[in-house]
């Protein structure tokens, strides 16, 4: 079965905008987000929230590779 | 089960080349920019007619790539430069004007925003007005 992600995007009358990242894990998210506004606008300012603190697949895969060595 | 919230403010698509263009329904082929103000301006139901003249605060006569009409009679004109939209008016302290401009640019931010999420796979899955005059929306991508 596939992986779902989703953004939720929030735009107010300033053009300021707030993207939250759902179904990312780890860096991941971060990533994800600059990959969509690189051509599009500047950062203003990030709150990383618990989940990004979890490992992300690829970082859990290589983990398991390393102990299984 | 969220991860990370950022703010950014959306600037400009860098969009003032054939390359980019789009078929707007009504409009023709736009750049991707006046696309973006386009679709913004329809979904407002302003009147918009394209490639006219219009009074600046100068009283200089300027040519416009959109001409936008407000409910309340209020002329904007659109020009994209390299460096972004700029919005043309006659009476630049007009307080409808400038409410009308305010919409429009929020408008533009979530078409740009929605070209950028669409050409990465994502699909917008829900849309809302929040009483605090935002646009809330959902996209999703499966992988």
């Amino acid at each position: 079965m596939g992986v779902k992600y989703q953004i939720v995007i929030e735009i107010d009358e300033d053009e300021n905008v707030e993207m939250e990242t759902f179904g990312f894990k780890g860096p991941d998210c971060i990533n994800e987000l600059k990959k969509i506004t690189k051509n599009i606008g500047k950062i203003g300012s990030e709150k990383k929230t618990k989940e990004y603190y979890e490992q992300s697949e690829s970082e859990k895969t290589k983990l398991l590779q390393k102990q299984k060595k | 089960m969220s991860a990370v919230v950022k703010l950014i403010k959306i600037t400009h698509i860098k969009t003032a080349n054939t390359a980019h263009s789009v078929n707007v329904s009504g409009f023709g082929m736009l750049t991707l920019g006046l696309a973006c103000i386009a679709q913004g301006v329809k979904e407002l139901d302003y009147a918009v007619e394209q490639e006219k003249e219009l009074l600046n605060c100068d009283n200089e006569l300027v040519k416009v790539s959109l001409l936008i009409k407000t409910h309340e009679g209020k002329e904007i004109g659109v020009i994209e430069k390299e460096d972004g939209i700029e919005f043309i008016v006659h009476d630049i302290n007009c307080a409808i004007t400038q409410k009308a401009i305010k919409k429009i640019k929020q408008r533009y931010a979530k078409h740009v925003l929605l070209h950028e999420l669409q050409s990465q796979g994502y699909n917008k899955i829900k849309e809302e007005k929040l009483p605090n005059g935002k646009i809330r929306m959902v996209v999703e991508r499966w992988e």
